[in-house]
């Protein structure tokens, strides 16, 4: 089933075209790696998918549905962008894997620590992280970190920006799997210019001159 | 009892202004255009406001005391969205709306309920107590109106982390938000923690020179004091709601074109 659909979408910044008129679907189950030289609109493509940019043109649908007809705050956390430049907001490593369950229009219960302390593990970082000062971490931990936070949330859709930029090789390669040990989200599309984590995709696409397209996979 | 100052004494007083110009002239210290700028514009204006307050408490109008009250505003909000940089139509007129609300409020409160003035309208009270809550507030909301504009522009990568976890523009800004609104406040509570100590507020200080018992120049200064913080506070809140609303979008998002116009300071 597909997930997202695109129908004619262009994106266009500042008079820029960046995507012309693309139609594509994005299926369940389905590990999505795109490519491309920087500066031609990547991370606004990710955007799309939780409206936090929108297309010039064209339509977009989640499950069947437009997506303006969902609400724009309930579908961001159900479609998470993790931006390639990590942000902590603090103090404490534990209060920001918390910060989602604290905004109070969503009444969802803050999972324990016992779970928090669970997803650090799986992303490498010892159980006392959880009481230490966000400002003061690296940044691979607080790429981890920020993903965790994602993840937690349990999204449906995961949108990753260059998500291994500040990891080694040993975290990139086994990254993917460590998502799914904390949540398995039904679509995770990725930016990485990483030939191994590309590879690791059901489907590459390459973005250039404006359009998407299909890469063969390497393995 | 109130000691008027001679023509001499105005004129010794400006023996005064060409001490400072001397010595700066002679030091070549480069400072003289704006030492006789000032010194004019401050006479003219102060001599001006002078001749139209003679006619204004000759008249005790509560219409001409409205009209005054609105053109103070008026000038207040303009004044606010030039110092801050945030030109954008809409914005004045929220200011110009916040002023009258917030200080208005304060100001009929403070005349009728604390000082018991009747007339409300009576231009001895009216014009000068106008003149310190207008002037704070306006002072207040310069810095909350800059610092929001400038926290929305400058974070938006914590907005937009923020909105992608599900925050709406009121949490996605809630922290900026929260500084410009202490930025506004800060001035009036340092002022109000070190005064009496570290100086004689002017008000107080002009009362006493008039001949008023210290004691009741003290209430005063502490009522009013009082009323300048609420008029702050309000205002400044109210700005920053109509701010919050004004730079962002349906979608609770920045409207990022805003920001785009020109670089500001």
């Amino acid at each position: 089933m597909s997930l997202f659909r695109f129908q004619d979408v262009s994106i266009i910044i500042n008079q820029q075209a960046i995507l012309e008129e693309t139609t594509m679907q994005f299926r369940e189950n389905e590990i999505v790696g795109i490519s491309g030289p920087s500066g031609t609109g990547k991370t606004t493509f990710l955007k799309i998918f939780n409206r936090l940019w929108e297309p010039s043109s064209g339509r977009v649908y989640y499950q069947d549905q437009l997506l303006e007809n969902y609400d724009h705050t309930c579908l961001r956390r159900e479609v998470i962008l993790l931006f390639q430049e990590p942000l902590l907001f603090g103090p404490r490593v534990r209060d920001d894997l918390l910060y989602p369950f604290t905004l109070p229009r969503f009444q969802e219960k803050p999972p324990p620590d016992k779970t928090l302390i669970q997803a650090l593990e799986i992303m490498e970082l010892a159980p006392s992280f959880i009481d230490k000062n966000s400002s003061e971490l690296s940044g691979g931990e607080k790429q981890r970190i920020a993903l965790a936070r994602s993840l937690l949330l349990q999204p449906r859709v995961l949108l990753l920006d260059e998500p291994t930029s500040a990891l080694d090789q040993e975290l990139t390669s086994s990254l993917l799997d460590r998502i799914k040990a904390i949540h398995n989200p039904s679509l995770m599309i990725f930016i990485s210019h990483d030939p191994e984590l590309l590879n690791q995709a059901d489907v590459h696409y390459h973005l250039e001159n404006r359009r998407l397209q299909k890469r063969r996979l390497l393995s | 009892m109130t000691v008027d100052i001679s023509p001499l004494g105005m004129i010794l007083a400006y023996v005064l202004f060409f001490l400072v110009f001397l010595l700066s002239h002679i030091n070549r210290l480069e400072i003289n255009r704006d030492l006789i700028i000032s010194t004019v514009r401050m006479s003219l204006q102060l001599f001006l406001i002078g001749g139209i307050l003679i006619y204004i408490f000759e008249l005790e109008s509560p219409l001409i005391i409205t009209a005054v009250f609105l053109v103070m505003v008026f000038f207040g909000a303009w004044t606010i969205m030039e110092r801050s940089g945030v030109t954008f139509l809409p914005i004045f007129f929220s200011l110009f709306f916040s002023l009258i609300l917030g200080s208005g409020f304060v100001l009929i409160f403070y005349l009728l309920l604390v000082v018991g003035v009747s007339p409300w309208y009576d231009p001895q009270f009216f014009i000068p107590l106008a003149g310190m809550i207008i002037g704070n507030s306006m002072n207040g909301s310069t810095l909350a109106v800059e610092r929001f504009f400038n926290g929305v522009r400058d974070n938006r990568l914590e907005i937009e982390t923020r909105a992608t976890l599900g925050a709406n523009a009121r949490e996605a800004s809630l922290k900026i938000f929260k500084q410009a609104y202490r930025a506004a406040l800060l001035p009036t509570l340092s002022s109000m923690t070190g005064m009496g100590i570290v100086f004689l507020p002017g008000m107080m200080t002009g009362q006493i020179l008039g001949g008023t018992p210290p004691l009741i120049a003290i209430k005063y200064q502490i009522t009013i004091m009082l009323g300048i913080l609420a008029s702050v506070a309000l205002c400044s809140l109210l700005v920053l709601f109509f701010e919050r609303r004004f730079l962002f979008s349906s979608l609770d998002l920045p409207r990022y074109h805003l920001f785009d116009k020109k670089p500001r300071g």
